[in-house]
């Protein structure tokens, strides 16, 4: 599967490598597990992140094309890609929990540190799991609009589709930043620590309540209207077939 | 069966006019025109890949907006691309997308892919191109759809497969419960087996009528240049001058029609070879002497 990741990448002469702001990220967290590192554990927590994103990178969470051919309604198709968001948060935080447990050997924490850094990382799961459904977030879009800027290539056929409210679109990605850089913040906190400062309440209750608000917002506010643009998105055609990499929600 | 009501759509480069057609139980109607007349996006349109932006479509009834999932149930779908998983085999293919339909029968699948000689345990990216339109003909015929929507299935398939795809459809629709819409610019697949058909130019229907009409209204007349020159102008779809013989393809007027009687002194007198046409010739002469008006007409007269 990789195997043709990286060859639909090819399609865009690797952009979706080189232009995916995810890319940047996991460099960041390389950077801080070659240089910040002084324990096993930032390491194991560094190369966890790093295979969350890419596993979000190239495996976005998308309706197959198939699907638009069967009988399904919007509501059917809404009903996929929340419960692929889901299955996806829950496999990684099972996933997340046995590395933490593991850890725990190596660092010997307070059992009170291993539960916020699950909180946190938790909640930075969720988001990367919300951002993939997230219009404008795919990287593979992100290659593809680049391939052809760059190369000014004529769109074929771009079909007028449902546009996404960009006030919608803006707040709500505001909304998943400011939770997520909390989040992170939480984790960075308590990486090496093996005791928790009762001081460090004074940063996680607030931050605890900022994040859980903003998630509150973005799933009372602009979720069903995401998921909506998700299901109901046209399919891309354009001229050239070797560009023929899409998404089809 | 399939009832296209004032459909229109509109896309950067094609828009959808108008579109208005109705496919009743038991026929085959033939959607043909050129190239990037819309075809393929007519189609996309009806089955909701495409949003309509105003329009209506009944399958059996059913609206496609309010009973997606129902009116999807009895379709048959078979594209010019594949919207399946490549990466997965042809059985797993059918047996993950049959899963969404009522009345899949994967056995019946594996005998229609024997019967076509389609490995069921490749990869579906890894076959041929007539092979996957193979699978997707295979995959139609196995959930016991009643209408059935094709955008170009035998473009890609060889002389002997294609006979037995006609054979196959004209099979299908003998019980008169089931239709088809083909979409197609290899007209000769047509000429054997359509009821009707739907001529499509620059995203409007020129013309939506049954085969015998249509065969029935049009006459293709060729001869020395100076008779073809001297027919009435206003029956001439189109005429084409050649260095030794001329053609002109007349459209018959009604008997109420004052042109009625030139056209009948042309049929009885004219020392001209006449002709029926095939459905490519109309389209080739209606679409060269430039479709003038373009109105969808379901009553079988062309639009002129």
């Amino acid at each position: 599967m990789l195997k043709l990741i990286w060859k639909d990448s090819l399609h865009f002469d690797r952009s979706a490598f080189f232009t995916s702001y995810n890319i940047l990220i996991i460099f960041y967290i390389n950077l801080f597990i070659n240089f910040g590192s002084r324990s096993a554990h930032h390491i194991i927590l560094g190369m966890f992140y790093i295979i969350v994103i890419i596993l979000f990178t190239f495996f976005p969470i998308k309706l197959a094309k198939g699907l638009y051919l069967c009988p399904l309604t919007e509501e059917d198709r809404k009903k996929y890609i929340i419960t692929a968001c889901y299955m996806r948060f829950g496999i990684l935080m099972l996933i997340y929990g046995i590395v933490l447990l593991v850890s725990r050997f190596l660092l010997e924490a307070s059992n009170l540190i291993l539960f916020l850094q699950y909180v946190c990382g938790g909640i930075i799961i969720l988001i990367l799991a919300l951002l993939c459904i997230h219009p404008g977030s795919n990287s593979m879009d992100n290659a593809m609009e680049l391939y052809y800027s760059v190369r000014k290539i004529p769109l074929h056929i771009k079909p007028k589709i449902k546009k996404l409210n960009k006030k919608i679109a803006n707040y709500s990605m505001l909304l998943l930043i400011i939770a997520v850089i909390l989040a992170t913040v939480g984790v960075l906190l308590i990486i090496d620590k093996k005791e928790f400062n009762p001081y460090l309440w004074f940063y996680y209750i607030p931050a605890f309540i900022v994040t859980f608000n903003c998630l509150l917002i973005y799933y009372r506010k602009y979720l069903n209207e995401i998921i909506t643009f998700n299901a109901n998105q046209e399919i891309y055609h354009y001229l050239k077939k070797k560009a023929g990499v899409f998404r089809a929600d | 069966m399939l009832r296209v009501e004032n459909l229109n759509k509109e896309i950067i480069n094609l828009a959808l006019k108008d579109i208005s057609f109705h496919l009743p139980k038991g026929y085959i109607m033939g959607l043909i025109g050129v190239n990037a007349s819309g075809k393929s996006s007519l189609i996309k349109t009806i089955i909701n890949i495409y949003h309509k932006d105003s329009g209506k479509v009944y399958i059996d009834g059913l609206s496609m907006d309010e009973e997606e999932r129902k009116a999807k149930n009895l379709m048959g779908i078979v594209l010019d691309e594949n919207f399946y998983e490549p990466n997965l085999s042809v059985s797993d293919n059918a047996k993950y997308f049959g899963k969404y339909f009522e009345h899949y029968d994967h056995e019946l699948f594996i005998r229609y892919c024997r019967r076509f000689n389609v490995d069921t345990k490749k990869k579906l990216g890894k076959l041929s191109k007539g092979q996957q339109m193979k699978f997707q003909i295979a995959f139609a015929l196995s959930h016991n759809a009643k209408l059935f929507i094709m955008d170009e299935p035998t473009a890609n398939l060889d002389q002997a497969f294609r006979q037995e795809f006609m054979e196959i459809m004209q099979d299908l629709i003998s019980d008169g419960e089931r239709s088809i819409l083909l979409a197609t610019h290899q007209t000769d697949t047509l000429d054997q087996i359509a009821d009707y058909i739907t001529l499509l130019h620059k995203g409007r229907i020129v013309f939506s009528m049954s085969k015998e009409v249509l065969m029935d209204k049009y006459i293709l007349l060729s001869g020395e240049a100076d008779k073809i020159n001297a027919l009435p102008k206003d029956l001439v779809v189109y005429r084409e001058n050649g260095i030794y013989r001329s053609m002109a393809m007349i459209y018959k007027p009604d008997t109420k029609n004052c042109l009625r009687n030139s056209y009948d002194e042309i049929i009885e007198n004219a020392r001209l070879t006449k002709v029926r046409p095939t459905i490519e010739e109309i389209m080739y002469f209606m679409i060269k002497g430039g479709v003038k008006s373009v109105e969808t007409n379901l009553e079988g007269q062309p639009a002129f």
